[in-house]
C-alpha cells in the first residue's frame, strides 16, 4: 500500500477518535458532583422536594452543577454499579444501606471522613448511636441521615371495628392475622412479610426476627481476630417456624399465598392499598400518601404503630437501620464532595428530606425543627423512635450472600419444600461453608 | 510473499479482527483463565487453584438443578418453537382474508424489547388481575387463580410462554421465506404425480428449508441455553430455584457472592456443553449433506 493510503488511513483513525474526545473535554471544564441516591429516583421523597432542593443547591454550592442523574434506582443495582466504577470517580457521593458501607470499605472505595467531621462545628449536632455503626475499624466511613427501627404499622380501624387485640407475640400475630383474613373474606390479609431473594427489606425483616431469638445477640461477631458466627440450628428454626406458620393456616392463612416469594415493591404499595393489615415497617412509607385519595387515608388516617410482635421465649428486639451518605475515595474533588455531604445532612435539607418521605434525622437540631409537628409527622416519627432502644445493627460484614441463603431458607419453608428444622440445617451448613469460603 | 491484494484484504478485515480480539476472543480466554482461580471481587489477591472450583461444582445441588432447568429449556422451547414457527409459516403462505396486515404486524413480538415483554406477562400473570386469571375466572376455572410465576410447579413453564411468544414469529418469518424460495415446479411435478398434500410437505417443503432449519435451531440453541434476562427479569430464578438456569446462576455468583472465579467454572462449563453441541450437530448435519 502506498505511504499516501497510510498517512489517510492514520489521519482518519486520529480526527475520529480525538475530535469527540476533545469536544467531551471541553464540557467537562464545569465542576459537576454526583450524587447517587436510592430515594430520589424512586420519589420515596416527592418530585417538588427534589426540585426545590435542585434550586436549593444552586446557591449553596456556587461554581458547582450536581448532576441530576440520581443513579440507577435500585440498591442493588446501585451497590454493583458503584463496585466496578467508583474508580472513575463517579459519583462523587452516593447514599445506601448500612449493609453497603461494609462491602465498600472492604474493597477501599469510601473515604474515611474523620478528618473533615471533627473539623465541622456542627458535627456535636449528630446523634452518637447512628454514627456508631458507620465507624468501621476506627474510621468513619459515612455521615447518616435517616435512621429507625423496624416496627409494625397496622390498620387500627380494622381492629376497632372488629374488637381486635394488638398482638405482642408470635403467637398473637399468627391468630390475629389469620382471623382477620377471614373475617375480611380475603379482601384485607392479615399481615406481609417480605421473602423475595435479594430483596434488602426481606433480609432485615428476617434479622429482626433472628435479634429476637437470640435475645439482640449479632449473627456475626468481627474482630481483628476475624468474623464469629453466632447463629444455631434451634434459632434459625424458631425464626423459619414463625415464616411457615404465616403461610399456614387452611382458607384463612395469615398471609397471602401469591404474595410469596415477593419483596418491598409488593408489601408497601399493597399496605396503602389495603391489602394487608399489618406489616413490618419503617418510616418511609409516609412517603406513599401522595400515591392516592385512598393511601393518602389510610396512613393519615388510619394506621397505627407498634412494637414488632415477638418470640415468646426471646425479647423484643428489632433491626436498627442507618443510611448514609458516602464519599467516592476516588472522587476527584473530595473538597467539593464534603460541601455537597455538609449540604446534604445540613439542618434543614434532612428535616425537609424526612418530612416528605418520613424518617427519624440523625441530628439533634433537625430532631427539633418544628416542621414535624407543622407537617402532621411527629406522631409518625415517634411511633418509629419507640423503638430505637431495642433495635440492633447488623456486623459490617458482606451480607449479600448470607441474606440470599437467610431468604433461601425461608422459601424453602413457605413454598414446602423442606420443613422449617430441615431449612435450619440447611441455613446454618451454608453459613459456615460461606464463612469456611472466606466470602464473608 | 504477499501480494498486494492479500495484503489489501488483511487491512480491511484487521479492524473486525482487532475488536472481535478485544471484545470476544480476550474476554473468553480470560474467563477461562479466572475459572482456576479464586478471584473474590471484595478481596485482593488471587490464586490459583486448579480444578477446585469444578470440583465444588459436582456437589453443588444448585448448580444441577440450574442445568437440568437449561438443558429442559432449551430442548423443549427450541423444539416448540420450531414447531409453532413451521405451523405459522405454512399459514402464511395460504390465501386467507387479512393475511398481508398479519404479515406486518407478525415480528412485534421481536421487535417490543426483552424488559417491556417481561413486565407485560408479569401484570397477565397476577393473581385476581391478571389478565390469565380474569380469562380462567370467566370460564369457569376460578380454582386456578394464582400468581402463575410464583407457583414452583409451573413457574418454569410460563418462562417456556415467554420464549414462545418472543420468537415463534422470528421462526415463521425465516421459515416463510425458506418456503418461498422453493421452486413452484416442485410441487407441480409433485401433484402431477399424484402426491398429497402431507408427502409435498414431507418429501417438498421440509428438505427445501432444511438449511434455514438447520442455521435456526442452532442460534436458538445457543440463545435460549445462554438466556439470561428472561428468567432474571421475571423470577430471578425463583421461586425456590424452580426457573434457576445457568446464566442466573453465574450471575449470582459474580454479583451476590461476589465469588468470581466460580462464577467463571460455571460459565467455562456452559461453554464446554455448548461446544460440544455445536460439534456434534455440525458432524450430524455433514454427514446428512455426504449421504
Amino acid at each position: 500500500m502506498s505511504k499516501r493510503k497510510w498517512i489517510f488511513i492514520g489521519l482518519s483513525v486520529v480526527l475520529l477518535t480525538g475530535g469527540p474526545f476533545g469536544l467531551l473535554c471541553d464540557v467537562k471544564a464545569e465542576k459537576t458532583l454526583s450524587f447517587w441516591n436510592m430515594p430520589f429516583v424512586t420519589q420515596e421523597v416527592s418530585p417538588e422536594y427534589i426540585s426545590n432542593w435542585e434550586k436549593d443547591i444552586k446557591n449553596a454550592l456556587p461554581g458547582y452543577k450536581v448532576d441530576n442523574f440520581y443513579g440507577p434506582g435500585k440498591y442493588k443495582d446501585q451497590r454493583d454499579k458503584f463496585l466496578l466504577q467508583a474508580k472513575s470517580a463517579t459519583p462523587d457521593v452516593i447514599e445506601g444501606l448500612l449493609e453497603d458501607t461494609a462491602v465498600y470499605v472492604q474493597k477501599g472505595l469510601i473515604e474515611p471522613l474523620d478528618s473533615y467531621f471533627k473539623s465541622w462545628p456542627e458535627s456535636d449536632q449528630f446523634i452518637e448511636s447512628t454514627l456508631a455503626p458507620l465507624r468501621i475499624n476506627g474510621k468513619l466511613y459515612g455521615l447518616p441521615y435517616n435512621t429507625n427501627a423496624r416496627a409494625m404499622v397496622y390498620r387500627k380501624d380494622i381492629f376497632e371495628k372488629h374488637d381486635l387485640s394488638i398482638p405482642q407475640t408470635w403467637d398473637e400475630l399468627i391468630r390475629t392475622a389469620r382471623k382477620i383474613t377471614e373475617l375480611t373474606a380475603k379482601k384485607t390479609y392479615g399481615f406481609f412479610v417480605c421473602t423475595e431473594v435479594g430483596d434488602p427489606r426481606a433480609a432485615q425483616e428476617f434479622i429482626s426476627w433472628y435479634y429476637q431469638v437470640s435475645k439482640k445477640k449479632n449473627l456475626f461477631d468481627v474482630s481483628s481476630g476475624g468474623i464469629a458466627f453466632n447463629g444455631t440450628v434451634e434459632e434459625f428454626e424458631k425464626v423459619l417456624t414463625l415464616y411457615d406458620e404465616l403461610f399456614k393456616g387452611g382458607d384463612f392463612p395469615a398471609c397471602d399465598l401469591n404474595v410469596r416469594g415477593t419483596g418491598w415493591p409488593v408489601e408497601d404499595p399493597g399496605y396503602v392499598a389495603g391489602k394487608w393489615a399489618m406489616a413490618p415497617m419503617g418510616p418511609w412509607l409516609w412517603g406513599r400518601r401522595t400515591e392516592s385519595p385512598a393511601a393518602q387515608d389510610i396512613l393519615e388516617n388510619k394506621t397505627a404503630i407498634t412494637r414488632l410482635p415477638y418470640s415468646p421465649d426471646g425479647v423484643a428486639a428489632t433491626y436498627l437501620e442507618v443510611k448514609p451518605i458516602m464519599m467516592n475515595a476516588y472522587s476527584k474533588d473530595k473538597a467539593g464532595a464534603w460541601e455537597l455531604i455538609k449540604y446534604i445532612v445540613s439542618k434543614e435539607k434532612m428535616a425537609g428530606w424526612l418530612v416528605d418521605s418520613g424518617g427519624i434525622p440523625s441530628r439533634k437540631d433537625s430532631a427539633e425543627m418544628d416542621v414535624f409537628e407543622k407537617a402532621g409527622i411527629k406522631w409518625w416519627m415517634k411511633g418509629f423512635a419507640n423503638e430505637l432502644p431495642i433495635s440492633v445493627t447488623m456486623a459490617p460484614i458482606n451480607w449479600g450472600p448470607v441474606s440470599e441463603a437467610n431468604l433461601r431458607a425461608v422459601n424453602y419453608v413457605i413454598y414446602d419444600k423442606k420443613t422449617p428444622l430441615e431449612a435450619a440445617e440447611w441455613l446454618y451448613n451454608r453459613i459456615m461453608e460461606l464463612k469456611n469460603n472466606n466470602e464473608l | 510473499m504477499m501480494t498486494a491484494r492479500k495484503q489489501q484484504g488483511i487491512l480491511l478485515i484487521l479492524p473486525a479482527l482487532v475488536v472481535m480480539g478485544v471484545f470476544t476472543v480476550y474476554p473468553l480466554l480470560e474467563g477461562i483463565r479466572i475459572a482456576f482461580t479464586n478471584k473474590h471481587f471484595l478481596k485482593e489477591g488471587v490464586e490459583f487453584v486448579g480444578l477446585q472450583n469444578f470440583i465444588r461444582l459436582l456437589s453443588d445441588e444448585i448448580f444441577w438443578i440450574s442445568l437440568y432447568h437449561s438443558v429442559t429449556l432449551t430442548v423443549v422451547v427450541v423444539f416448540l418453537q420450531f414447531l409453532f414457527g413451521l405451523i405459522l409459516a405454512w399459514a402464511m403462505t395460504q390465501n386467507l382474508p387479512g393475511m398481508s396486515w398479519f404479515k406486518s404486524i407478525i415480528m412485534a413480538s421481536w421487535v417490543i424489547p426483552v424488559a417491556a415483554t417481561v413486565i407485560l406477562f408479569k401484570f397477565m400473570a397476577q393473581p385476581d388481575i391478571g389478565l390469565i386469571n380474569i380469562v380462567f375466572k370467566t370460564i369457569g376455572f376460578e380454582e386456578l387463580n394464582r400468581y402463575w410465576l410464583g407457583d414452583p410447579e409451573v413457574a418454569l413453564a410460563f418462562i417456556m410462554l415467554l420464549h414462545l411468544w418472543r420468537n415463534v414469529p422470528f421462526y415463521g418469518v425465516a421459515f416463510l421465506a425458506a418456503m418461498q424460495a422453493i421452486p413452484k415446479s416442485y410441487y407441480e411435478a409433485a401433484e402431477i404425480d399424484g402426491a398429497g398434500a402431507w408427502h409435498r410437505f414431507w418429501y417438498i417443503t421440509l428438505p427445501g428449508i432444511r438449511n434455514m432449519v438447520i442455521v435456526m435451531v442452532t442460534i436458538h440453541v445457543l440463545w435460549t441455553f445462554n438466556n439470561f434476562d428472561f428468567v432474571y427479569l421475571a423470577t430471578g430464578g425463583g421461586p425456590v430455584n424452580a426457573t434457576d438456569v445457568l446464566p442466573v446462576y453465574v450471575y449470582r455468583q459474580c454479583w451476590n457472592s461476589y465469588t468470581i472465579g466460580y462464577g467463571a467454572s460455571i460459565g467455562t462449563v456452559m461453554l464446554l456443553l455448548l461446544m460440544l453441541y455445536f460439534i456434534v450437530f455440525i458432524k450430524l448435519s455433514d454427514r446428512d449433506n455426504i449421504s
